[in-house]
């Protein structure tokens, strides 16, 4: 009986929190405020962010290092399509898979295709994965730097890509990471046009993906 | 972009499901907590999906229709909310991975005595125009950020005290970082939160707990009381329950759902290491309401009862050496 009395009480809680913002969405639209759309020009943003859609993942402005230890900032890939995957080099399950993943796409595109194609791995492990690091990984795995970048960043800054991502991790008490597993496709702008989710997922909708925005 | 989302009603979703429930009398907490977690996770996630093609017009929505009001200096007092300082505190997290301690022990640290109110959210957004509702990026915020502010700039003389809600994770975040200050993380918010008014660990006492739920169950007044209305638990820190829900730093790491698409629970190749979570105590009810709650949410979103507090990790200072260091922090 107590059982029962208890999972009632957490239906019917959940049900009053878990979407509460349904109010506040309809209160919102009927408060739309009506307004010419020619003032207030965005003056102050850089003009680099002002081009940029606003749900651009280049609207993210942290800095980075990357495996030559040179900085730079996630929009230093604009124009090109760029597959992002966030990844560890202590992982010894599921990041080798994501790389072999990436690797397969990588194949599966021709030169020219591959011209507009760029490969980013962030390191979700900001305390090991330094730049060197990053560096011998990815010679290790014979990753081309003319196309793969791979990056190191602040933890902050980390959880910030990632929750802009969608990306899920914990650090565990062993140093390891439990994370989600998913390949980003960015357009030339950094919207996020595609996902793949899941270990050794089929490429295919990904490599349509990329080969959509090559025809735009 | 809000037409386009899927509208899922809440009232659908669990009692049709929940009649079918199988309840197992012998084995029930466990699998009927994280059935539910998933549960909410997932029509949460469902209703807020969004389209992942590119938008049409990627500078239409950069037009603003709100009239800019002037940058305002900031008084560095406004945002001297008092640091508690917290000992040195051990919590049991509720959801746990097979290899993870049952017992984490969290640093002292300092936690703002109440939660960010409406005035000082206010002057913030006054002194950063960046973080306005008709500046922030949709990347950071969804439609509804700050949406019951009178304006731009001005809250409405009757929540001034009361906490702000309505803010996306990357602005509370924002917020923080510009007066020098941090979100907690889960784990230090959920020690917190387990000390009622003379218990550093009221989790086993039933009407600490009963008390909790009765507020979840309540619905969200429309104008939230102010600050400090409800109880200070045993370190002098109000409102932990029974105002509002709070952001914490670290709330993506609550891997009680998988990927909001394609969920089909915790598969080993959507989430490296989820196979194994299980739940440490299935009677707080309470903790396990907050991190489904929190696996149901996504950095942008913005809701009504959903606001934060700050925390820091350095020695207390005194408020003039503060209200410097607020200043370096931008």
């Amino acid at each position: 009986m107590m059982l029962h009395r208890g999972l009632t009480i957490l239906v019917v809680v959940g049900a009053l929190f878990a979407c509460s913002d349904k109010a506040s969405y309809d209160a919102r639209v009927e408060n739309k405020i009506p307004g010419d759309k020619n003032c207030c020009p965005e003056e102050e943003v850089g003009a680099t962010s002002s081009l940029l859609p606003e749900t651009s993942i280049y609207q993210v402005e942290s800095e980075w290092h990357d495996q030559n230890d040179k900085r730079t900032k996630l929009a230093a890939l604009r124009g090109k399509t760029v597959l992002l995957a966030m990844i560890f080099t202590n992982c010894e399950y599921a990041c080798p898979q994501t790389r072999s993943d990436l690797k397969k796409i990588e194949a599966a595109l021709s030169d020219a295709e591959l011209d507009g194609v760029r490969f980013l791995l962030v390191s979700m492990d900001s305390e090991r994965d330094v730049p060197e690091v990053l560096k011998s990984y990815a010679e290790a795995q014979g990753l081309d730097e003319t196309r793969w970048t791979l990056l190191h960043g602040d933890a902050t800054d980390v959880r910030e890509l990632a929750v802009a991502l969608g990306v899920k991790y914990k650090k565990l008490e062993n140093g390891m990471f439990s994370h989600s597993n998913l390949i980003s496709v960015l357009d030339p702008v950094g919207l996020v046009v595609h996902r793949q989710v899941g270990l050794n997922a089929d490429p295919a909708p990904t490599i349509d993906a990329i080969r959509r925005l090559a025809k735009q | 972009m809000d037409s386009e989302r899927t509208e899922l009603e809440w009232t659908d979703v669990e009692w049709r499901v929940l009649p079918e429930q199988r309840i197992d009398m012998r084995h029930p907490t466990r699998d009927c907590l994280l059935a539910f977690a998933l549960l909410i996770g997932s029509a949460c996630d469902a209703r807020n999906a969004e389209p992942l093609e590119p938008s049409v017009k990627p500078a239409a929505d950069a037009q603003r229709v709100e009239a800019d009001s002037p940058v305002v200096p900031v008084d560095p007092a406004t945002f001297a909310t008092t640091l508690l300082e917290i000992p040195a505190l051990e919590y049991r997290p509720l959801f746990r991975g097979e290899d993870e301690p049952s017992v984490v022990a969290v640093d002292a640290f300092l936690l703002e005595e109440h939660a960010v109110t409406n005035a000082q959210y206010a002057a913030f957004v006054r002194a950063v125009p960046a973080w306005r509702r008709s500046r922030a990026k949709k990347l950071f915020v969804d439609d509804t950020y700050l949406s019951h502010w009178q304006s731009d700039v001005e809250p409405g003389s009757k929540i001034l005290e009361s906490p702000v809600t309505n803010v996306s994770w990357f602005a509370a975040r924002a917020y923080a970082r510009f007066i020098g200050r941090r979100l907690p993380t889960l784990n230090e918010w959920e020690a917190v939160a387990s000390s009622s008014e003379r218990l550093a660990d009221a989790r086993q006492d039933p009407a600490f707990v009963q008390r909790i739920l009765a507020w979840y169950g309540r619905p969200t007044p429309s104008v939230l009381p102010p600050v400090r209305s409800t109880f200070a638990n045993i370190h002098g820190v109000y409102d932990m329950h029974a105002l509002v829900w709070e952001w914490v730093d670290d709330f993506s790491t609550a891997l009680v759902t998988g990927e909001s698409r394609g969920d089909t629970g915790l598969e080993r190749n959507l989430f490296c290491g989820a196979g194994s979570v299980g739940t440490a105590d299935p009677r707080d009810y309470a903790a396990f309401m907050r991190y489904a709650f929190r696996s149901s949410l996504n950095g942008r979103y913005a809701v009504k009862n959903l606001g934060f507090r700050c925390a820091s990790s350095k020695p207390p200072v005194s408020d003039g050496a503060h209200a410097k260091e607020e200043k370096q922090a931008r």
